[in-house]
């Protein structure tokens, strides 16, 4: 009988042990405590999507919440300089002021109220005026940081988007899971990892709690060529998705609209961006979704009859299948124009001048 | 040609996405119709059950 007793004892115990491990993997960290960090790679909404702020004269404020960062850009040369007051005490000083590559980027980590905010400013235009001076400046300025910890094994990103100091679910900031090209709004119910989690946001981003969502999700299919499409990011109002990632593994039912998507690689990039023809896509759970995004794409353009002669306008936009406009800031080569009889071509000539 | 059977068709090269075309009829363009994408009539989501 002691022996029979012993036995069951260790049958008990071995039993313990695995289930304790289970319980411990299923809960999974509900929360995580954030740090700053300058570790962000990932393109966001507002750097991609966002226009530019422009200043007249040489020297500008930008706007970091409650408090204000004095900036400037000035030519020295044949060079471009952009000054940021980084330390606050009112002066640009001959450290604060960066060369301009050919990308026209600089970066500056700004100290403001005991908080840091590593700054990515892109000059998107700068108009000479008399004697070498600057007349005014178009300029874009995105955080380069990010509140950064870690959810059941995957690294989130927390990022200040809209750079007014303060962190909030309303989409006007925005999240990176895992090692994602592309950050998607922030918003409340998001994917991290292998569950849909809602998620609450401390305002200072320093934590983030996570609550698992349990309910039937939809895949979502993208017919764009995988290797090409670096993100593309859909969002209502209370939760935002990367379907390169999400979309296999199922978002929540429900209707969703493009924020944005990121075509290409480092060398050429395409960006789409929504348009007022946007479709919005209602997704079914327990159902594979498969939205209409991406080709055909078409050339969207004005042209009018003027007499004989048909003009178009260089303005054109291409669009594709769900409505989305593909910004190119580049050049693309000079289209052609044909005239066209049923199936027959009259005329094909390359677009010019008059 | 009349008006009705003539179109004016436009070709762009986008890198990575090859030669992207659009067309319009002289008649819309005249009538200053606005353009439409060719798939608008489609639907925008083709959902199919999961077994």
């Amino acid at each position: 009988m002691v022996c029979a007793t012993r036995t069951i004892g260790l049958w008990a115990a071995a039993l313990t042990v695995p289930l304790l491990l289970a319980s411990a993997a299923f809960a999974e960290d509900p929360s995580t405590d954030l740090r700053y960090s300058t570790a962000l790679k990932a393109a966001t909404p507002a750097e991609l999507t966002g226009g530019g702020q422009t200043f007249r004269g040489e020297q500008g404020t930008l706007s970091l919440g409650s408090d204000s960062v004095a900036i400037g850009v000035r030519k020295v040369g044949a060079n471009l300089f952009f000054g940021v007051d980084a330390d606050g005490d009112g002066e640009m000083d001959r450290r604060e002021w960066h060369g301009l590559g050919k990308d026209f980027l600089a970066a500056a980590e700004v100290k403001r109220g005991g908080r840091k905010y590593a700054l990515k400013f892109t000059v998107l235009r700068a108009v000479a005026g008399d004697a070498g001076k600057i007349a005014s400046v178009t300029y874009r300025a995105n955080a380069g940081f990010a509140y950064a910890g870690r959810l059941g094994g995957t690294a989130v990103q927390i990022v200040d988007d809209n750079l007014d100091g303060k962190i909030t679910q309303d989409g006007k900031d925005a999240l990176v899971v895992g090692t994602a090209r592309t950050a998607v709004p922030l918003r409340s119910v998001h994917r991290i990892g292998s569950a849909v989690y809602r998620l609450t946001v401390e305002g200072d981003g320093s934590k983030l709690t996570a609550a698992p969502l349990d309910e039937p999700l939809a895949i979502v299919k993208v017919p764009f060529r995988s290797k090409m499409m670096q993100g593309l990011v859909i969002e209502n109002a209370t939760g935002a998705f990367e379907l390169t990632e999400d979309g296999d593994a199922g978002i929540p039912a429900g209707e969703y609209k493009l924020v944005y998507g990121l075509l290409g690689g480092s060398s050429q990039q395409l960006v789409l961006k929504p348009t007022k023809l946007s479709t919005a896509w209602t997704v079914k759970a327990g159902h594979e979704n498969t939205i209409r995004v991406g080709p055909p794409l078409a050339v969207f353009f004005d042209a009018q009859l003027v007499g004989s002669d048909i003009k178009v306008s260089p303005m054109m936009e291409v669009i594709g299948s769900g409505g989305e406009l593909y910004d190119m800031n580049f050049n693309t080569g000079r289209p052609a124009i044909l005239l066209l009889q049923g199936a027959k071509t009259l005329v094909k000539a390359a677009m010019g001048y008059g | 040609m009349t008006k009705e059977e003539g179109k004016v068709q436009v070709e762009v090269p986008v890198p990575l996405l090859g030669t992207v075309s659009g067309i319009r009829t002289l008649a819309d363009i005249v009538a200053r119709k606005a353009q439409t994408h060719p798939s608008a009539d489609e639907p925008a989501v083709v959902s199919t059950p999961r077994e």
